[in-house]
């Protein structure tokens, strides 16, 4: 009998409010809860605060951006499905050398990115469960 | 005749002697064939003088050599044992009534032996430049006395032997300097026509010739009048009454005129100058100097289509520095309209469609429509041909706004604080707004290129009201442009940039943009900062 889904908890970084309010309405609407960051600092504090179960994050924003954010996660928090939206046309420019990241392209699909978000939050809870002794 | 044992009397060296040598060789006369003009001097003197021998006489280092003589077979003497040299130790004449009752003289080998010279007077030759170089003298073979008259006419051919020695040293130096000046004409690509003061063709080259294409060269034209203003000449060049026109006006005037365009039949551009000549303040004549400037000019021409080619290149290439931003900037709108649309779909699914959800999707698309819009606008203005468009008087405000829409998100998003300085309300420049656009883009462009590499990563656009100026300054956190740098920055496809990330021409091409607005572009070498400042006239050429 499998178990009831727990409440995937996403965190939307990106520095316009527009996109972080749409993403924040899409996954509400998906029965997930959502916390905002405008930039890599105030990312980091939410991490701090809250526990998340995946990150979408813009690659430039003022004020810190989402490589130094996937570098303090790497370092400081434990693996999290990480998403990259960028509306940079040269993706391997812009991260280069990144792994073990997704890229999401703007402009997206919303019901895609959701769904693969939450799959993705679906399948790390199911690898931590499997690890567990 | 027996030397008496009386020892040789040597002449004293003059004091200046080695200056005196010096003018000597400057008059070229030593060692020069017979002249008769001197032989008819020394005629003369022998003649009215009543005596067997004359000589004009120079006093070389070592020896004395005679010019011009009559009356005896010598040339040439030993200086020690010369008359001459005692001569030229006076100031006036020297007269030796008898050789042998004086005593410099009465052992001299020419006096105790051949030719037994008793009488001798001599005048020193004096030159322009007061030296005494030799002597005018009279000799004979008998004592006798020098009458007061015969002694001022040997004075006068003596003054008339100096005056010639110095007239033929310009005669050769006005020949050199005619034969310099003939070979310069005759050799000359220019064109070259020189008119007496009547009109008439006192010289002309083949250069000439050859412009106009006349087959019978130069010796045919000399003496006839009319050069340029002549009948045959009319019908080589384009508008050939105005061309009469303004010949008889600059041979009214006799001022220099240089570099005056004139266009032929077949095609080819001439530059021609009027150089009027003035002997004094009298009028001579003048020279017309003709060049074909033919290729110069296409060379010009090919020079300022390849200007507007670079021109069109910098466009481009600032374009694609951008294209990276504008990509960002019209994805991000992109994003939020689709996701909007999107977002009321899986609403419609859920039935949760309210009219509130409904309201806030068609405001967001709305605004981000509206954004997109501009930055369309703005790229559209960018990437237009503006060189040609017409001034306009433009608000310094506006052009300011225009250019950030572009750039403003790039700085933000890389963290490179902007500061923007607007001045004055209303304050309004008189220029062309998409190619000053274009300079402000890319004066931003570099200050963002520099400043986002710096820890302290900031960029200031500033105006200022100068009165008759506006000035509009663009400074980065940088320190400064290295000496090296700064020198050679300005120049086309000059570049410190990566190889790919810049072109070398942005600077070149936005300092040609400023100064065809009769502004200029300068670093501001006083800032400690990298600073640029444009400086535009707010009244420009052409403006009401």
């Amino acid at each position: 009998m499998a178990r009831a889904a727990p409440t995937p908890t996403i965190l939307v970084v990106d520095d316009e409010d527009e996109i972080r309010s749409l993403l924040k309405a899409e996954f509400t609407l998906n029965d997930c809860i959502v916390f905002e960051a405008a930039n890599a600092k105030e990312a980091i504090q939410v991490l701090i605060e809250r526990h998340v179960d995946a990150i979408l994050s813009d690659v430039r924003m003022p004020g810190g951006d989402g490589l130094e954010l996937l570098a303090y996660i790497r370092q400081n928090v434990r693996p999290l499905p990480f998403f990259f939206m960028t509306g940079f046309s040269g993706l391997a420019d812009e991260a280069h050398g990144v792994e073990a990241a997704f890229f999401i392209r703007k402009p997206f699909r919303l019901d895609s990115v959701v769904e693969n978000v939450i799959t993705c939050v679906r399948g790390a809870e199911l690898d931590r469960h499997q690890e567990a002794p | 005749m027996k030397n008496r044992g009386f020892s040789l009397s040597i002449a004293k060296i003059p004091v200046n002697e080695a200056a005196r040598l010096e003018d000597l060789g400057r008059l070229a006369v030593l060692d020069t064939p017979p002249d008769s003009l001197y032989g008819d001097l020394t005629r003369i003197a022998a003649k009215a003088i009543g005596a067997p021998i004359a000589a004009i006489t120079l006093v070389d280092r070592k020896r004395v050599w005679f010019k011009d003589v009559r009356g005896i077979d010598i040339i040439e003497v030993p200086r020690d044992a010369s008359f001459c040299s005692h001569a030229i130790l006076q100031d006036d004449m020297l007269v030796v009534e008898d050789m042998h009752l004086d005593p410099r003289f009465h052992a001299n080998p020419y006096v105790t032996g051949a030719p037994q010279i008793r009488f001798y007077a001599g005048v020193p030759l004096v030159t322009a430049r007061g030296f005494k170089v030799g002597t005018f003298c009279v000799m004979d073979f008998a004592a006798r006395l020098l009458a007061p008259q015969d002694a001022e006419t040997l004075r006068a051919l003596a003054r008339q032997v100096a005056t010639h020695f110095e007239r033929s040293v310009v005669d050769s130096e006005l020949r050199l300097a005619a034969s310099r000046i003939g070979t310069l004409i005759n050799e000359s690509s220019m064109g070259i026509l020189s008119e007496d003061e009547n009109g008439r063709i006192a010289a002309v080259n083949h250069g000439y010739c050859r412009i106009f294409g006349l087959k019978n060269g130069p010796a045919s034209m000399l003496g006839r009048t009319g050069g340029p203003a002549a009948e045959e000449f009319k019908s080589l060049f384009v508008r050939p009454t105005e061309i009469e026109r303004r010949v008889a006006q600059i041979l009214a005037c006799r001022e220099v005129v240089v570099g005056e365009e004139l266009r032929t039949v077949d095609g080819r551009t001439l530059e021609r100058d009027y150089l009027p000549i003035f002997v004094g303040t009298v009028y001579k004549g003048h020279l017309w100097v003709l060049r074909d400037v033919t290729e110069k000019k296409d060379a010009e021409r090919i020079i300022e289509s390849q200007k507007v080619q670079i021109a069109a290149t910098a466009k481009l290439s600032a374009l694609g520095e951008m294209a990276g931003g504008i990509a960002h900037e019209i994805n991000n709108p992109l994003a939020i309209i689709q996701g909007r649309s999107q977002h009321l779909r899986s609403l419609a699914k859920r039935d949760r469609l309210d009219k509130e959800a409904v309201l806030v999707a068609a405001n967001a698309i709305d605004t981000t429509t509206e954004r997109l819009a501009k930055i369309v606008h703005g790229l559209r203005s960018f990437a237009k041909d503006g060189d040609l468009d017409p001034c306009e008087s433009l608000q310094v405000a506006r052009l300011f706004g225009d250019t950030l829409a572009f750039c403003a998100e790039r700085f933000r998003n890389s963290d490179v604080r902007l500061d923007v300085d607007t001045g004055p309300a209303g304050l309004a420049l008189w220029c062309r707004p998409v190619p000053l656009s274009q300079v402000l883009l890319n004066l931003l462009n570099n200050a963002f290129d520099a400043a986002s590499e710096l820890t302290e990563r900031w960029v200031r656009l500033e105006v200022r009201d100068a009165g008759d100026t506006v000035t509009i300054a663009v400074t980065d956190s940088g320190g400064g442009i290295p000496r090296a740098v700064r020198d050679a920055m300005m120049r086309p496809f000059f570049t410190t940039k990566g190889v790919g990330k810049g072109t070398g021409l942005g600077l070149s091409v936005s300092k040609g943009i400023v100064e065809s607005h009769g502004g200029s572009l300068e670093l501001d070498e006083t800032c400690t900062h990298t600073r640029f400042v444009v400086t535009l006239p707010k009244l420009a050429k052409g403006a009401p």
